[in-house]
């Protein structure tokens, strides 16, 4: 939601798919429907299976990870090659737990500049224009 | 957020922080070691989120200066 928010939905275009879980998408359907549908990003509500892992289990517990968080780690968990993209510290914290490759909107926004698909001056005015 | 299944966590600690721990439990200021280290564990969050936050923006700039991808 904070890339649809800067106008930089549009750097995830060159991921090959961008599951998002159906916990999250009600969330993100509820105030921003729009990043749901662009059209440039393969977005695609995915349906996470609960399976036993006790790993997993503890570190929701234990970091208290609300629905949306607890799925979007079991999906990543789930796909051993896929990136998990989160700003929440509990989350990322638990993926790390995990040993989960896992990333935040300042590192899509960097990692625009390598993929050429933004200039370090526009990446600098879309930082710049993050309220504090 | 409703009632979740806990799990069994093994893990060493020092006899020391041990012993203390269960003199807390014992006195009443948590109901069971696993409480105290619930408890001990989100403070620990809570007092370095600054820390945590750092961290991360840091891996967040390395990953897109240098990723593999």
């Amino acid at each position: 939601m904070h890339l649809d928010e800067l106008l930089a939905l549009d750097l995830l275009a060159d991921f090959s798919a961008v599951l998002v879980p159906q916990a999250v998408w009600a969330e993100v359907d509820h105030h921003r429907p729009e990043a749901l549908r662009h059209a440039e990003v393969s977005v695609s509500q995915t349906m996470v299976q609960v399976e036993a892992d006790p790993a997993v289990d503890t570190l929701i517990q234990t970091l208290s990870l609300r629905a949306g968080k607890q799925a979007a780690i079991r999906l990543a968990r789930q796909r051993p090659n896929a990136i998990l993209l989160t700003d929440d510290a509990a989350a990322r914290l638990a993926a790390e737990g995990l040993s989960l490759s896992v990333h935040g909107t300042l590192g899509i926004l960097i990692r625009a500049i390598r993929r050429g698909q933004r200039t370090p001056q526009e990446v600098i005015g879309l930082l710049e224009s993050i309220p504090a | 957020m409703g009632t979740l299944e806990t799990t069994v966590v093994q893990t060493q600690i020092p006899t020391r922080l041990l012993v203390e721990g269960e003199a807390l439990v014992k006195a009443g200021w948590f109901r069971d070691l696993d409480d105290l280290f619930i408890e001990a564990l989100r403070r620990y969050l809570d007092a370095h989120h600054p820390e945590l936050t750092e961290r991360f923006l840091q891996q967040d700039v390395e990953w897109g200066l240098h990723g593999g991808d």
